[in-house]
């Protein structure tokens, strides 16, 4: 004979086990560090009616692309500045201006956009929609090494986890700012960011998660409102 | 060991076991997209679609050694394109069925069907993307059938599969679909930026010119 547990206390102990997971998950995150470098080649500024568009440089050449997460991060995070403008979406800038901003046409440089101008229906468009700037943003986030090693098991009698992993990110993305209204480029910012997340288990893993992608976001956009201000 | 851990166990088991499926598998994806229509002058003439049963209805299929079946329903999907494409680049556009009365009031037709159609995964290249590349064969009439040129272009899509991870695995699906859709949306910015550029067309407009104005 022995002791089985009734499913209700179960349920209680299991929802227990994961607040505290969870708790500890969040209050236990791994360490970032990250810098920001701004240059700039001309003069900004921005109003209410002005709108704002961050797209990937995704020019389908080797290497990889700019997660679209980070270019959506950029801009939601844009859109929660204390700098009242309005921020337009790739996808939507994409198929409103359709075919121009597509990987085999896509300005790569500022004379290329400025001859694209000259089309009176793309430059109606680009000025109906509010467009003042455009940021182009290339780079990644990278793992950069992993160690360390867990074993996990299960049995009868229960399952857990044994052991220590750790792993290293680095982030590096460079935004390049066109004035639509003056036809020039008016700058650049780098944010590089790297952490360490780590993944300690004692029978529950719980893991440390360096927000790596997600500092280096939040710097370019604090950085961009501030480049955009002037 | 309570019901609440078994059933956790089961889970766990189910998902690793779908996890493993779907690396092997390959993948069968449904395409249901959207196109632009593309900001360019339209062309002064009506033009007619003439997509048939074997375009609109194309899957492409290639069983790859040891990576399983792949799937596209891309036929839906290149009907689509053509006609939004074709809507933004002529003012008048219609569908027709085949050259006959029907086709009477239009000056163009533009029959197009797929000549190649290649997919490449990432076990493949070693990289993290998957690539679609799509070559059209565009055959364009006059209202009496009569062949103005037949173009044929090659269109390019990939996708990077960081963008499409669940649970730190690559949903293959979904990243081919989205190879497919922006190789489709380079096949419509080719025709919309090139189409009239193409000196058999340019031959065609002036002569067409010089008959109204003579």
């Amino acid at each position: 004979m022995g002791y089985y547990p009734s499913e209700t206390s179960c349920d209680v102990q299991a929802m227990k086990t994961g607040i505290c997971v969870l708790s500890l998950a969040f209050l236990l995150t791994g360490c970032v560090t990250s810098s920001v470098e701004v240059f700039r080649e001309g003069n900004t500024g921005i109003g209410t009616q002005d709108a704002v568009v961050v797209l990937g440089k995704n020019l389908q050449t080797a290497g990889h692309e700019t997660e679209i997460e980070y270019i959506g991060c950029v801009g939601s995070s844009l859109l929660g500045t204390t700098t009242p403008f309005q921020v337009i979406s790739q996808q939507r800038f994409k198929d409103l201006t359709f075919p121009w901003f597509e990987p085999r046409f896509a300005p790569r440089e500022m004379p290329e956009f400025s001859a694209y101008m000259d089309e009176p229906l793309l430059r109606n468009r680009v000025e109906s929609l509010g467009v003042r700037y455009i940021v182009w943003i290339e780079g990644t986030t990278e793992n950069t090494g992993s160690s360390g090693g867990m074993t996990c098991a299960a049995s009868p009698a229960g399952a857990g986890c044994f052991g220590f992993v750790s792993w290293e990110k680095s982030s590096q993305y460079e935004a390049s700012i066109w004035d639509v209204h003056n036809n020039t480029a008016v700058g650049k910012i780098s944010s590089q960011a790297s952490g360490t997340s780590f993944m300690p288990a004692v029978v529950v893993p719980v893991p440390m998660i360096a927000r790596v992608q997600t500092n280096a976001c939040n710097n370019m956009a604090d950085q961009i409102e501030e480049f955009l201000a002037g | 060991m309570c019901a609440h851990d078994r059933s956790l166990l089961k889970f766990t088991a189910a998902c690793g076991l779908l996890a493993v499926l779907a690396a092997c598998s390959g993948a069968q994806v449904q395409m249901n997209s959207s196109y632009p229509l593309p900001l360019v002058r339209p062309l002064p003439i009506e033009a007619s679609l003439l997509a048939d049963e074997a375009f609109a209805q194309y899957t492409y299929e290639e069983s790859i050694e040891d990576l399983g079946n792949w799937s596209i329903a891309v036929g839906k999907d290149q009907r689509l394109m053509f006609e939004q494409t074709m809507r933004g680049l002529f003012e008048r556009f219609s569908h027709v069925e085949e050259i006959g009365p029907a086709t009477k009031n239009s000056d163009l037709i533009l029959r197009p069907r797929v000549a190649d159609f290649e997919i490449s995964i990432p076990e493949q290249t070693q990289t993290e993307f998957f690539e679609v590349r799509v070559v059209y064969e565009i055959e364009v009439m006059d209202n009496q059938g009569r062949e103005v040129m037949v173009w044929k272009l090659s269109a390019y899509g990939r996708a990077d599969t960081r963008n499409y991870r669940i649970l730190g695995g690559s949903e293959s699906g979904s990243a081919l679909a989205a190879a497919t859709r922006t190789a489709l949306r380079d096949a419509s910015a080719l025709i919309a930026r090139q189409f009239a550029l193409q000196p058999k067309l340019q031959t065609w407009l002036a002569e067409r010119r010089a008959a109204e104005e003579g």
